[in-house]
């Protein structure tokens, strides 16, 4: 969660948009740069699980260099890059009351457990990490789901 | 049209929901906009719809969301958001999609974001359709589509459906496996037929279902909450123990059959070429051979051994004068005497006055002795019809030592002499002597035997044992290897799945049941069958064994038995010749069988007589060959008793007959010891059966059991070495041979009834070891020939065993026709209701005896009540589970195995969710305890036998409209027992209130389902839904099963009049 937004002129005047506003349509040229600071801002309102972060990129070994800790090696290049990530908040609990077939495949010895699940499988299939993320996930897909191929 | 209709048009327009291409195709030029779409539905014939808007099955959806027939389901469709129309396709179910992904049901309130939900296609559109798979989606919109218009297979279905294998088990089902998953997804699932293999329906609503869920649709349950909740697919049923499912009394079928059977077999086919009358011994017309010497006994002891000490012939025939023995007859005793120097005596079947086959009375024991045994029928001495050829050197100089009491026990004491001399003794069934009086005319030789009842008494209480042991007959069955692993071409389990209803008459051979689809490399399987085998009076196994040179075949139910750690049954091979030749490879060639053949079978012979497991006959290991015309000659069987006898081994070898009932020329003489009769011998000569209704073609070779039972009794010229092999049933339809073999009414009482005769048959003909019978089969599944217990009929099967024997060995369980005495059976759940009950029964003032049956923590109470009433009674304590229904069931048998074949149901009755609950109780009460009423009830019932329950006016209801929640409970009892449950929706009744009088032969076909307490829910204050309310109304429908009525108490109008005052029928 964040508590500044910055005015729309100003994501306007970044982007340089040939016409004007970006709600005028038609299609935007944008400097990589300029993307991955973008969604390097989107990831710092992430509530990155720092530990699991840490421990699956192995990197707290050598020190993070150059990065002020591990959120900031996420934001800046780990997400993009698409190293493995999971919320602080998932609600492993919820997850397998929710979805009747992931706890069925886990029973059945297919994922070790819903973490593993989710990381392999459900966050792909659009699946939320707990319930309030519900709304969040599905706003996700339909931006998304109806841009990728079908 | 409204705007939002055409907006969402537009969304599936947008989302692929619709195959443009198609309607390219369709219109000639592609579409552009939302109306055209749904003009072109309203337009377009059924398929094209469902191609057009594959999300939409027209038909079903009319009819789901009560369509006009001219309104244009997809405007009305998308007039609507998609969670108004949860189900617009059988396959597509919006509230399954919701409980797999909860977090999705935001997008059902809008077509656009349902759209491009499914476009996702991250979950099944319904139960029946394939889940996500690792990688890539499911189904969808565009496999709905394919499956709707046959273009894609059944990939996207669901694993567990099958559609060749559901064909043949539901029948009727249209042609293609889009038709046949349809079919099944709208009928099939909900009759409970399985969708394929790898679901059993009917297991899995008797686990799973409750009365609170019961299960409408197995399958769908299963794929919907089951899998996810960790319930099997094929639940393996658990059943302790099956009590109720005797057949003690057995219906009108059984004794028809029965009686028609025991006349066949006593009747004699050759009577003419007997003697005539007045040429029997004591007229002295008869010439014997010159080395016999006739001695009639006279009844004058003293006589008797003086003129056996004056003659001199190496033979002596001792005779009553009254015996008719031909002079060849004579001759051939003698020669059978000249061939077995250890037979000291001779004994010929001697046939009665009338006709009939009169028992000898001669018993021969294992060790070759002989002793004085009773007919069960007539506790007659075995002298009565004396008429035995001896060796005179075996007997010596004296015929009757001074032990010898009276002349009665001529043949006893003589018998028992001969045996203490190591001598045996030899019955000749196939020599026939004649009586040409009756017994009872006292013209035979020793009529003073009669008369000294103590004496006959005394004889009989000193051999009482050995009678006993003597009289037994061995039964075993045959054992088939069913785990075969694929391809090898043994019909196992999987067969089963083939088996398929022909047409409306044929039920399929049915699943097993307690012992599930077991697999028997489990030395556990062995350990359990033993066990069912040993409860039932079956003493062992004769095991299909597969062998051929150094190879042996399916060996693993062979080797548990060698490795078992205790074996309560005992086993014989069966080598099963051609099938052995046809796995190693060479089938059709039948002189392969070489010397590694007969090494290999010889070391399987003996690796089983060293056990100490195998069956024996006079100390020699049984073996069969079966299939022997496939051995080429006598070579193979020789060469095994060569081989055998080098390490000691003499085995008694049988040779089955092929199924024409011939053997080999070559299986004579002292190459086998006996043949075994086939199963089916005789189906040739058995008259067709005509079947109604085969719509689905070919009925198969169709003959009823009784038929093949009467057929076989016919050839009753059985040589003394035939061993009689019986069958329990035959459909080998699954097999899916050309026409398929199939006995109609193998139920278990017919079955009982020639095993019984068997047995009889058996007891006339052999004697020690031999008196053995097989039974075809213990678990032959495929062929519909199993003793082990099915979903069907539980253990009946081996129930009747049981019974057979039972009844064969003895004579005193024969129930009475008319016990004196009433049978009152009283579930006392309520102990003050309960003593009220007793009042009212005591006040009959009729001879009575009651079976109470309690729960365990009101047993006190409820005994205190019984002592102060001073009536007859026996208290039974049980769990309070099944309500009074299943204490009544467990208690029939033993009810009636006290003598009686009528009894009055009654219970403590209050039902606490009536609010007239103590009027109608007391109503039903009144009228049961009514003397003169339940006389007239006593004497209806045993004047005329079309009627098997007699109920209070007022209480006996049509069943239709009474079957409410207890439906799918009824369909299941109904499925069991064989019903079609549409005549008896029509004409069933319901005897209400649980109150009645019965013949006990009524409730046969009721008892036959063998309920247990697994099959009835826990108590849990149900008011109706539960088993015990659909066994309820099972007892006007087992009346009727068994062919015969209920009748009212009273007349049928005021039935009508007091029903409603108590009963409200449903609305459906």
């Amino acid at each position: 969660m964040t508590d500044y937004l910055p005015p729309i002129a100003l994501l306007n005047k970044a982007l340089s948009h040939p016409v004007g506003q970006i709600d005028d349509g038609g299609s935007v040229d944008i400097e990589v740069d300029v993307l991955k600071q973008l969604i390097a801002c989107l990831a710092k309102a992430y509530s990155l699980d720092e530990a699991d972060y840490a421990a699956v990129f192995r990197a707290g070994e050598t020190g993070w260099q150059g990065y002020t800790g591990v959120a900031d090696h996420f934001q800046r290049v780990g997400y993009i890059a698409g190293a493995q990530h999971m919320s602080r908040n998932f609600d492993a609990v919820w997850y397998l009351q929710t979805y009747p077939d992931v706890a069925q495949q886990i029973a059945d010895g297919a994922y070790s457990d819903a973490q593993t699940h989710y990381r392999q499988r459900g966050q792909y299939e659009w699946r939320a990490p707990n319930a309030a993320a519900v709304p969040v996930v599905r706003a996700w897909r339909l931006v998304l789901g109806e841009l990728a191929p079908a | 049209m409204s705007t939002r209709i055409l907006e969402n048009a537009q969304a599936y327009l947008d989302h692929g929901g619709v195959d443009r291409d198609l309607i390219t195709r369709y219109m000639g030029t592609p579409i552009y906009h939302p109306e055209e779409l749904i003009d072109l539905y309203e337009l377009a014939s059924g398929l094209d719809r469902k191609r057009l808007f594959p999300l939409i099955d027209p038909a079903h959806y009319a009819v789901a969301y009560r369509m006009k027939p001219d309104e244009n389901l997809l405007a009305d469709y998308l007039s609507v958001p998609p969670d108004q129309r949860v189900h617009p396709h059988p396959l597509v179910d919006l509230r399954f999609m919701r409980h797999m992904r909860p977090d999705f049901a935001q997008d059902f309130r809008d077509h656009r974001d349902f759209a491009a939900l499914i476009k996702l296609n991250l979950v099944a559109m319904g139960p029946y359709l394939r889940r996500p798979a690792r990688r890539g989606g499911c189904a969808g919109l565009s496999g709905l589509l394919k499956l709707m218009t046959g273009e894609g297979d059944l990939s996207e279905v669901s694993e567990l459906f099958d559609p060749d294998q559901y064909r043949m088990c539901a029948g009727f089902v249209p042609a293609g496996e889009h038709a046949a998953l349809m079919h099944f997804v709208t009928r099939g699932d909900a009759a409970g037929y399985a969708p394929g293999p790898l679901f059993d329906p009917v297991a899995y609503r008797r686990t799973y279902a409750t009365p609170d869920a019961p299960i409408t649709h197995p399958t769908r349950h299963f794929l919907w909450h089951g899998q996810f909740n960790g319930f099997k697919a094929r639940p393996k049923p658990q059943r302790p123990v099956a009590q109720t499912n005797a057949i003690f009394t057995p219906p009108a079928e059984y004794h028809a059959l029965h009686a028609r059977l025991m006349a066949v077999q006593r009747a004699p086919a050759d009577i003419s070429q007997l003697p005539p009358p007045g040429t029997s011994l004591g007229s002295r017309t008869t010439k014997l051979p010159a080395d016999i010497d006739l001695i009639l006994l006279d009844g004058d002891n003293a006589a008797t051994s003086k003129t056996y000490a004056k003659d001199s012939a190496p033979y002596v025939l001792l005779a009553s004068p009254d015996i008719v023995l031909s002079e060849k007859a004579a001759e051939r005793l003698r020669e059978a005497l000249v061939a077995q120097p250890s037979v000291a005596m001779a004994v010929p079947m001697v046939i009665g006055v009338d006709g009939t086959h009169a028992a000898t009375g001669l018993r021969l024991s294992p060790d070759g002795g002989m002793h004085p045994d009773v007919t069960p029928q007539t506790q007659a001495p075995m002298a009565l019809m004396g008429c035995v050829l001896l060796r005179r050197s075996a007997v010596g100089p004296n015929l009757f030592g001074s032990g010898f009491r009276t002349a009665a026990f001529a043949g006893a004491d003589l018998s028992l002499r001969l045996r203490q001399d190591g001598h045996r003794l030899a019955f000749f069934p196939e020599v026939r002597a004649s009586l040409t009086t009756t017994p009872a005319d006292g013209a035979c030789g020793l009529p003073a035997a009669l008369d000294g009842a103590h004496d006959i008494m005394q004889v009989l209480d000193r051999w009482r044992g050995q009678i006993a042991a003597d009289s037994k007959i061995r039964v075993f069955a045959r054992l088939g290897v069913l785990w075969s692993g694929g391809g090898s071409g043994l019909p196992g389990w999987d067969t089963l799945w083939r088996g398929a209803s022909l047409h409306a008459d044929h039920q399929p051979p049915g699943r097993p049941g307690e012992l599930g689809f077991y697999d028997d490399r489990v030395p556990d399987v062995l350990t359990a069958q033993m066990a069912l085998a040993q409860d039932h009076g079956i003493s062992g196994f004769v095991l299909d064994h597969y062998r051929f040179a150094e190879r042996s075949f399916h060996d693993h139910v062979f080797r548990n038995i060698l490795a078992v750690q205790s074996a309560p049954s005992a086993f014989a091979l069966g080598w099963r010749v051609a099938d052995s030749a046809r796995m190693a490879g060479y089938a059709g060639q039948r002189a392969r069988f070489d010397a590694q053949t007969v090494a290999g079978v010889a070391q399987d012979i003996r690796a089983l007589a060293t056990s100490g497991r195998a069956i024996t006959v006079d100390g020699r290991p049984l073996f069969v060959v079966h299939d022997a015309q496939f051995l080429p000659d006598g070579a193979v069987v020789g060469a095994l008793r060569r081989r055998l006898a080098d390490s000691g081994i003499h085995p008694h070898i049988l040779v089955a007959q092929d199924s024409e009932g011939d053997v080999p020329e070559w299986a004579s003489g002292d190459l086998v010891d006996g043949v075994l009769e086939h199963p089916l011998a005789c189906w040739a000569i058995t008259p067709q059966r005509r079947v109604q209704g085969t719509e689905q073609g070919v009925p198969g070779d169709v003959r009823d059991f009784s038929g093949l039972a009467l057929a076989r009794a016919t050839q009753r010229d059985l040589a003394q070495d035939m061993v009689r092999c019986i069958p329990v049933g035959h459909d080998d339809s699954a097999l899916g041979q050309s026409p398929s073999r199939i006995l109609y009414g193998a139920t278990p009482d017919a079955f009982q009834a020639t095993l019984d005769a068997a047995l009889r048959d058996v007891d006339a003909r052999c004697t020690g070891d031999k008196r053995m019978l097989v039974i075809d089969a213990w678990n032959d599944w495929a062929r519909g020939a199993y003793l082990e217990p099915d979903g069907r009929h539980g253990r009946a099967r081996l129930v009747a065993v049981r019974n057979a024997l039972n009844s064969f060995t003895s004579p005193h369980a024969v129930p009475q026709a008319d016990a004196p005495v009433l049978a009152v059976h009283l579930h006392a759940y309520y102990p003050e209701v309960a003593a009220d009950v007793v009042e009212a029964v005591a006040a009959l003032d009729m001879p009575v005896h009651l079976f109470v049956s309690t729960p365990q923590d009101r047993a006190d109470q409820v005994h205190a009540h019984l002592r102060r009433c001073g009536l007859p009674h026996t208290l039974h304590v049980m769990r309070n589970h099944g309500r009074d229904i299943l204490p009544f069931l467990s208690l029939v048998p033993e009810i009636h195995a006290q003598g009686h074949d009528v009894v009055l149901k009654l219970h403590s009755k209050k039902s606490p969710h009536r609010g007239d609950g103590a009027n109608w109780a007391a109503d039903l009460l009144a009228a049961l305890t009514d003397r003169a009423k339940l006389t007239d009830a006593l004497h209806i019932l045993r004047d005329d036998p079309s009627f098997g329950v007699v109920a209070p006016e007022g209480h006996v209801l049509p069943l239709d409209g009474f079957t409410g929640e207890n439906r799918n409970h009824l369909l299941e009892l109904l499925a069991r027992s064989g019903l079609d449950p549409r005549s008896v929706r029509a004409e069933g009744t319901f005897v209400a209130g649980s109150m009645f009088l019965a013949r006990i032969s009524a409730l046969l076909p009721l008892l036959n389902l063998g309920l247990t307490e697994q099959d009835f829910e826990d108590e849990r204050g149900q008011v109706n839904g539960t088993m015990a309310h659909a066994v309820e109304r099972m007892i006007g429908v087992s009346c009727a099963a068994a062919g015969m009525d209920v009748r009212i108490m009273g007349t049928a109008r005021n039935n009508a009049l007091k029903i409603a005052q108590f009963y409200q029928p449903e609305v459906e």
